[in-house]
């Protein structure tokens, strides 16, 4: 526990220090100069001195308006002042009124212009052209190996203790030390409709695959993909909310364990979304997902997991600093299962801290980020489980309703390489508690490998 | 109390309510802005006034009627920090100006009958329904931002948002739907008076790039600055370093007016067990020897 705590204290520290490097100083300091800039320049709008200083404390503050008006008075002065057709294009760029900005930066790249003014137009245009396109795409690719102190997450003994008895598990089936090899990856593919609220069309999916160096039974692959419209209502009306959305989404998947089919997926989900506050990210969802399990030599119940997931998701994110915000998230999983004691109503609450930070070393000059997260799971099953006889009467062979709670921590550490490939290590410890001991398991991860985001 | 009183006090009443009370006049010439940029061939008639040459630095007044010839241009700079550019072949009358430095409350409407004007927001436009545009074909609102607008000898309206939450139009015909342009690019026309307003779309091809050249400077004309900048002055302004030269806060901001795009997060490898139901999938495999109790211990001492 003392471990946590140094390393919400450094992650704390970090961001503390962060803003205390604010680069633009006091912003009350720089409005009231804009002020007194504002009243020299209304008094003597010729004075390109102060209409310099006028742009230059806007453009800091963030007031890009400001500084388009002092500019746009340039040009009048001087039609043929291409740097300031550069600097527009830019400030209407940094409004997102790319049509504008494109007008101002063309003139800028003029044959006629200076060469650097040329080379910085064609910059600017070339990012216009990639944030104005209607088709956009983000995603990752992480791979590499993961050690586990029990990756057959079970308990540490063979010997599970009940009230009248006890029980010997087979030894293929008790906690073994292991490691994997993984690919994983996710992408996000959203395309514009041209409607002015920015209704789009979105298209995500994602992978996993693992293999496991000493038991196959193990491998785990994974295909989910999720397709919907993305209906945008940037004016609700409402003061303080912003970039409200609506997704109804079709869900199907595909997951193989072992050398086997293990289950598919088709489902559908709602989900809305919105900034409040100004910063506040709010996800709010809800999934039905009908599952289909099939059994395999040595898992012959799995079958018995078919049934439906109803799944409602709050997940909200907010910024600290300027590098660092915090992630909190709430759960609510039904499960229903053909087997009634696998089903089970599931609550989970999360939190991850995420800060960035100057390279330490100063090698590579890169922003290394961390994450801290812990979460907190409990799952009420609806029958008793037939695994264990819990009777405290020896004369009496009963049952008990499964009760899970699921501790998980860990910290992930991004090294960078490149501004699109890093290096994550990721080191996390999963305790499972369970009055059916054997669900019960404590598990210890390391996972190293590189990460590319594109 | 005697008769004489009462009309002495009544005297020095209006005496006082006179002496509190603006006078048309005063009103009429109270500073709205600046005129900040001037091409010649821009001329503004004050209320109650006759038409005089507009020059730089020259105040613009409350109900003040500013008309540009065909090389006329001219910029106005507000008191909120807002500005607007009028082309050639234009007219434009600030109607009301109410502006409170201290709230950065007030309204600002302006009327029009012709010409090509862009207004860049300021401290008014922030708030809803203060800053309004009216022509004879429709009314523009706009909150917090940029737009430009296109107004026909015919009354033919084209209003382009540049950045903002919002550019209304609203036709002045009975019954007519009014138009809100939320996205910066789109348009709305109006084909003349008593028409109604197009949908909201992305703006024709060149439109904006040509609304902008008739809103440039003229050859060599320097709007009535004795000393116009040059390019080398303005590489020494320290600007391209706080703008261009910044391409990080340049992508950060034009992000920022984007709506939200998050990848899918990271899929944990060292979770996934748990999500997909392993310790409950092969729970059924894992009590293959049962025992009622441990076997006992061998006697100690055996034979």
């Amino acid at each position: 526990m003392l471990g946590w705590l140094l390393a919400a204290v450094f992650c704390l520290g970090i961001a503390t220090g962060a803003r205390a490097q604010t680069p633009d100083g006091d912003a009350a300091a720089l409005a009231t100069q804009k002020n007194v800039l504002f009243q020299q320049m209304l008094n003597d709008p010729a004075n390109l001195t102060v209409t310099f200083a006028y742009a230059q404390v806007s453009a800091r503050l963030g007031d890009n308006e400001a500084a388009i008006s002092a500019l746009e008075r340039l040009l009048l002065f001087n039609p043929n002042l291409v740097r300031a057709d550069l600097e527009l294009g830019v400030l209407y760029y940094r409004l997102g009124s790319f049509e504008a900005a494109r007008s101002y930066l063309q003139k800028a790249a003029a044959p006629a212009a200076p060469a650097d003014v040329q080379a910085a137009a064609n910059l600017y245009l070339a990012k216009i052209v990639a944030l104005d396109n209607p088709r956009r795409i983000a995603g990752y690719v992480l791979f590499g190996s993961q050690y586990q102190s029990d990756m057959t997450v079970s308990p540490g003994s063979t010997l599970i203790q009940t009230a009248v008895a006890n029980q010997l598990l087979s030894s293929e089936f008790s906690r073994q030390a292991g490691a994997n090899a993984f690919a994983t990856g996710g992408v996000l593919y959203s395309y514009d409709l041209g409607t002015q609220d920015r209704d789009a069309i979105e298209v995500g999916a994602v992978g996993f695959a693992d293999h496991y160096f000493q038991k196959s039974a193990f491998d785990l692959d994974l295909a989910e993909v999720t397709v919907g419209p993305r209906l945008r209502y940037p004016n609700l009306g409402i003061p303080f909310v912003q970039w409200a959305s609506l997704k109804p989404y079709a869900i199907v998947n595909e997951v193989g364990l072992g050398e086997h089919q293990y289950f598919f997926t088709a489902g559908a989900g709602l989900e809305a979304t919105a900034v409040l506050w100004g910063d506040l990210s709010m996800r709010l969802a809800y999934e039905f997902r009908n599952k289909n399990f099939t059994a395999a030599p040595d898992r012959p119940a799995s079958v018995g997991l078919t049934g439906n997931d109803n799944l409602a998701i709050l997940a909200l994110k907010k910024p600290i600093t300027p590098n660092s915000f915090l992630i909190g998230e709430f759960d609510f999983l039904n499960q229903s299962a053909h087997f009634t004691y696998f089903s089970n109503n599931t609550y989970a609450i999360s939190a991850a801290y995420h800060v960035s930070y100057d390279d330490p070393t100063g090698i590579v000059k890169l922003p290394w980020t961390t994450e801290v997260f812990a979460s907190r799971t409990w799952s009420f099953y609806d029958a008793p489980d037939p695994c264990c006889d819990t009777s405290t009467n020896p004369a009496i062979v009963s049952g008990s309703d499964r009760f899970d709670r699921h501790w998980r921590f860990g910290v992930t550490q991004n090294f960078p390489v490149t501004p699109n490939i890093s290096i994550v290590l990721q080191v996390e410890r999963d305790i499972v508690s369970s009055n059916l001991p054997i669900y019960g398991y404590t598990s210890n991860t390391v996972l190293l490998g590189p990460q590319i985001r594109f | 109390m005697t008769s004489r009183i009462v009309v002495r006090r009544m005297f020095f009443a209006l005496l006082a309510a006179a002496a509190l009370a603006p006078a048309p006049e005063a009103f009429a010439q109270q500073k709205v802005g600046a005129a900040t940029a001037v091409n010649p061939d821009t001329n503004g008639t004050p209320p109650g006034g006759i038409a005089r040459r507009v020059v730089i630095g020259q105040e613009v007044v409350h109900n003040e009627q500013v008309a540009t010839g065909g090389s006329g241009q001219t910029q106005i700079l507000f008191l909120d920090q807002s500005s607007l550019t009028i082309g050639p072949n234009a007219e434009l009358t600030v109607d009301d100006f109410v502006f409170d430095p201290s709230t950065s409350a007030g309204r600002l409407a302006m009327s029009t009958t012709q010409g090509v004007l862009r207004y860049v927001g300021g401290a008014l436009s922030k708030h809803e329904n203060a800053v309004t545009l009216r022509t004879p074909s429709g009314t523009l609102g706009i909150r917090g931002g940029v737009f430009l607008l296109s107004l026909g000898a015919n009354g033919r309206v084209d209003a382009v948002l540049l950045y903002g939450i919002g550019l209304s139009v609203t036709p002045t015909c009975q019954g007519c739907v009014p138009q809100l342009i939320t996205h910066p690019g789109f348009w709305v026309n109006i084909a003349g008076p008593g028409s109604p307003a197009s949908s909201p779309a992305p703006a024709p091809a060149g439109l904006v790039a040509g609304l902008y050249n008739v809103l440039g400077g003229q050859g060599n004309t320097t709007a009535g600055s004795n000393h116009p900048p040059t390019d080398a002055g303005f590489a020494n302004s320290g600007l391209p370093g706080t703008l261009s030269g910044n391409t990080g806060g340049s992508d950060q901001a034009a992000l920022n007016t984007l709506p939200p795009f998050t990848p899918p997060p990271n899929f944990n490898p060292a979770t996934i067990q748990t999500q997909l139901g392993l310790t409950s999938a092969f729970s059924q495999g894992h009590v293959t020897t049962v025992t009622q109790q441990p076997p006992p211990p061998p006697p100690r001492g055996g034979p």
